[in-house]
């Protein structure tokens, strides 16, 4: 079996954290593959340049679901500037993975360009 | 289990193919069900462009030496075998890329010249992006109206609204295309263009998908251009073809300029060579239209009658098979008969890149995405769906690997 589909990579997949959406988000920020049909939406509440809230919508593959669960998990209580930096290889080692495969490296990386939508 | 696979022997095809004899992650026989994004190519044509390299390399047109002469021999008798292929006399036969560069190109050669204020442009709502941006955009550059055919509950074009945008009188083009690379719908060619012939309109048929699949006789199609590329159709990649009705081709005018395609260059002027040399300027790809040649005759040693019934055949046991298949939704038409070529579905509540991915793991290659028709996936409110789709070395077996693999999928996400 494709060691892509790791236990956590499903478990993130068919139950993420922090799905949903929040009343009075101070940040609303998406970015979307178009060419995989892949979507993922944030609302985040930033309270003295600090994330406090994070709830995220989207529709999209196990790896982009599970990367937005894992990153919406990671981002909580940190300052905008570290969500930001959140690099590829971090999140990869969150998930157990050594390496991502060139057609689904977009998937992985698709929260994190969310992010960078941040002031 | 053997299955009888009627006029065509699978087991001498695919012996044809070396590449299909490769074992992929570690054990697994590579089954190939992604022909409709390009077709393996048979050893006759790898021999053709070998030979053409390794003996014949020359550039077309001018060397006055042993190699010039065969160089050209060879090209101009490989687009007379490719245009013969398709029913059309050899100078109807425009030399390109890819059926995008085809359909791109007819745009800048006639539409450029011959669309505008007023006039209406016709695309259809299953069309691949590359037979209706090319159009969506020359409507905003010319001001002309973009109208698009939709497509029925059950994946068919809706030929009434088309009855109806011809009876307005305005419209100057209608692009579709023959059989789609999504729902795998083949459209009734013969139909629209009587339609449109009517309405004096011209029609432009995206065969890249019919191509592979049928007999085409191109005079006998109809239709004012027909749009193709080689690398479906056993062919190399980097070759295909625009064929333009005779007539026609008095109307347009080159977009490309250069060497091959003058006649005569002065410091004032410039006159063209001949259609349809004046189409084309620069090098051509001669190894390539050679080996699109030997893919012809390759298929014409088949019997494009029988490689049309194989795939009717694999068509119809698809469609059979994954119907029946828990969890999958099978796309386009329901009835057989009407599709050519391939079979999409949606796997509920699963992605088509996981299934993808995990039916990659079992050794199967299929498509998933929205196979460029964004505006037919947003139509059927499709994320994304799954595409298994054949040709000439496919087989039966192939699809019953298919069907146990997606097995596998339900294991992992644990329906």
């Amino acid at each position: 079996m494709s060691d892509l589909y790791q236990e956590v990579i499903l478990d993130h997949a068919q139950h993420p954290h922090n799905f949903g959406s929040l009343e009075h988000p101070t940040h609303t920020i998406k970015d979307a593959n178009a060419s995989c049909g892949d979507m993922v939406e944030m609302y985040l509440v930033v309270k003295n340049g600090k994330i406090t809230d994070v709830k995220w919508r989207g529709i999209g593959c196990a790896i982009s679901t599970a990367s937005a669960s894992m990153v919406s998990d990671l981002i909580k209580g940190k300052s905008i500037a570290s969500a930001k930096a959140l690099t590829k290889e971090k999140l990869m080692k969150e998930m157990g993975l050594d390496e991502i495969l060139p057609t689904r490296e977009k998937c992985l990386v698709l929260p994190l360009r969310v992010l960078q939508h941040l002031p | 289990m053997r299955y009888n696979h009627g006029m065509l022997n699978p087991d001498r095809v695919k012996k044809d193919f070396p590449i299909l004899s490769r074992v992929i992650h570690e054990n697994k026989r590579l089954v190939y069900l992604d022909s409709a994004a390009t077709s393996q190519k048979p050893m006759a044509v790898l021999t053709a462009i070998q030979d053409y390299y390794l003996h014949h390399t020359a550039n077309v047109h001018r060397g006055i030496h042993v190699l010039g002469d065969e160089s050209t021999k060879m090209f101009y008798a490989a687009r007379a075998n490719i245009a013969a292929f398709f029913g059309a006399d050899a100078d109807e036969l425009i030399l390109m890329r890819n059926t995008t560069e085809a359909l791109n190109g007819f745009i800048y050669m006639w539409a450029e010249r011959h669309v505008g204020k007023g006039d209406v442009v016709v695309s259809s709502g299953m069309e691949h992006h590359s037979n209706f941006v090319p159009w969506q955009l020359l409507a905003k550059r010319k001001g002309c109206t973009f109208e698009v055919i939709p497509v029925t509950e059950t994946g068919e074009l809706d030929l009434k609204y088309l009855q109806k945008l011809l009876d307005g009188g305005k419209v100057k083009v209608v692009a579709f295309v023959h059989v789609s690379n999504a729902t795998g719908t083949n459209n009734p060619v013969e139909n629209i263009v009587k339609m449109a012939k009517k309405a004096g309109v011209i029609t432009v048929v995206d065969g890249a998908q019919s191509a592979p699949h049928m007999p085409i006789n191109f005079h006998a199609l109809g239709c004012d251009v027909y749009a193709f590329s080689g690398h479906k159709m056993v062919g190399p990649m980097g070759i295909g073809g625009l064929i333009v009705r005779k007539e026609l081709l008095k109307d347009m005018e080159p977009f490309l300029f250069g060497g091959g395609m003058i006649n005569e260059v002065s410091l004032e002027e410039t006159t063209f060579a001949d259609v349809p040399d004046k189409f084309i300027a620069g090098t051509p790809d001669v190894a390539s239209a050679v080996g699109l040649a030997a893919a012809c005759d390759y298929l014409t040693s088949l019997d494009m009658k029988h490689v049309f019934a194989h795939d009717a055949m694999l068509v119809k046991y698809a469609l059979e098979k994954l119907q029946n298949v828990e969890h999958v939704t099978v796309i386009g038409p329901t009835d057989a008969s009407k599709r050519c070529g391939s079979v999409a579905f949606v796997y509920n509540s699963v992605h088509a890149h996981d299934v993808a991915q995990i039916l990659d793991s079992e050794g199967i290659a299929v498509r998933s995405g929205h196979h460029c028709t964004m505006p037919l996936h947003k139509r059927f409110g499709w994320a994304a769906t799954t595409r298994a789709s054949f040709n000439v070395y496919t087989t039966k077996e192939d699809i019953d690997a298919l069907v146990l693999a997606l097995q596998k999928v339900k294991e992992v996400f644990k329906k």
